[in-house]
């Protein structure tokens, strides 16, 4: 738990960084769990039992980034392949763990690649956390004709599921919003 | 085999040659004799395009063991050249690599069937590299067998590789832009990357 006296200390708490890893642990800041990264990816508990086994296979991809909210309870998740990135996250709610993804298709988003061709990769990369339950997102699309565009986002848990995908991630979890 | 011609890279295979004459043979069923109505043919949008081979991967062993497919998309098709050293210089996003690996190293896009798809594509439908996937012409029916080789963008779909596209009829320029606007349906199989091929070489792919 983190004790601070002034509204700047308080503010700065959930700044917390995310940090890029490859094939590593990263724990919580309460030390009580971390994600295992290879060759999938987990929630494993202090004694290092898996707590939540979010994906099997990194799928390809060449970097992993992880960033823990400061109160040790929700985990975002960044994935990037050549082309590609993903973003997944898990939450505790009491002793269970649950998983959910960040879909594919959001509105800001849709309308960021609207009318410049052929989006041919896209990446992304955590930034601080800006709430307890919302952190920064920036990326960085790149489209056919060569033309590329950098953004960022706000994501954001929400108290809603919408029931589980084929996947077995919880729907409807995770929200991008303002994005620019 | 390939040959480039006026910009245009002619289909040599007659594997899509056979699978189009299969598909005339299962027309509709003579006129009957006497009265009474005779039997439903098919229409043509019915027949059933048999399966062509998977091209390097070969053709999953046992079908039934796929179950049903996990994801589904229609789209245009677009053509994706990573990992064929042959597309670099003319493909202006072409990559050397390929995000599965067969034989430790990049899926060769001219000589392996393979489909696309993003990370949320994979993660929510149960999918992961080297699942088993059919591709689908959608305007002559025709398919092929392919594996998820690569991963593509955020909301990315109807991406497959040089081989798939030429086995389902699809023809493309050099600069790997399909002629017309083809549309494609891809279907992924999630969960069946340990379902061997039929291939007589066998790619080494570790699930």
């Amino acid at each position: 738990m983190i004790k601070t006296k002034s509204a700047a200390a308080v503010a700065a708490a959930f700044l917390l960084p995310a940090f890029s890893v490859r094939a590593e642990t990263v724990r919580s800041p309460d030390g009580r769990f971390a994600i295992e990264t290879g060759p999938g990816i987990e929630v494993v508990d202090s004694t290092g039992q898996t707590a939540l086994s979010l994906v099997p296979s990194l799928n390809g991809a060449n970097k992993v980034e992880v960033a823990w909210s400061p109160d040790s309870r929700r985990v975002v998740i960044a994935t990037n392949a050549a082309r590609g990135s993903g973003v997944m996250a898990a939450w505790r709610e009491g002793a269970a763990w649950h998983k959910t993804v960040e879909p594919d298709s959001e509105s800001g988003f849709d309308r960021l690649v609207k009318g410049h061709g052929r989006l041919v990769a896209e990446h992304r990369s955590l930034g601080g956390w800006v709430s307890a339950d919302a952190l920064t997102v920036t990326g960085e699309l790149i489209f056919a004709n060569g033309r590329r565009e950098a953004y960022r986002y706000t994501l954001t848990f929400v108290s809603s599921s919408a029931g589980l995908n084929r996947g077995g991630f919880e729907q409807g979890v995770l929200v991008g919003a303002n994005y620019k | 085999m390939k040959r480039k011609k006026n910009g245009v890279i002619a289909i040599g295979s007659s594997l899509c040659l056979l699978a189009l004459l299969a598909g005339c043979d299962e027309e509709e069923n003579p006129q009957p004799t006497g009265g009474g109505q005779g039997s439903a043919s098919a229409t043509p949008a019915e027949v059933q395009a048999p399966v062509v081979a998977g091209g390097g991967f070969g053709e999953p062993e046992d079908s039934s063991a796929l179950g049903s497919p996990s994801y589904t998309s229609s789209s245009v098709a677009k053509i994706d050249s990573d990992g064929d050293p042959a597309a670099q210089g003319f493909d202006a996003n072409w990559q050397p690599d390929t995000s599965g690996h067969v034989n430790g190293g990049a899926v060769n896009a001219a000589v392996y069937r393979y489909v696309v798809m993003s990370s949320d594509q994979m993660t929510s439908s149960g999918a992961s590299l080297h699942d088993w996937a059919t591709v689908t012409n959608n305007a002559t029916g025709q398919t092929t067998w392919a594996r998820v080789e690569d991963q593509g963008p955020k909301g990315g779909t109807g991406e497959i590789s040089e081989a798939a596209a030429t086995a389902v009829g699809i023809q493309y320029t050099s600069n790997r832009f399909t002629v017309g606007n083809p549309s494609v349906t891809v279907k992924v199989y999630g969960g069946s990357a340990g379902v061997p091929g039929s291939s007589t070489s066998p790619p080494n792919i570790i699930p």
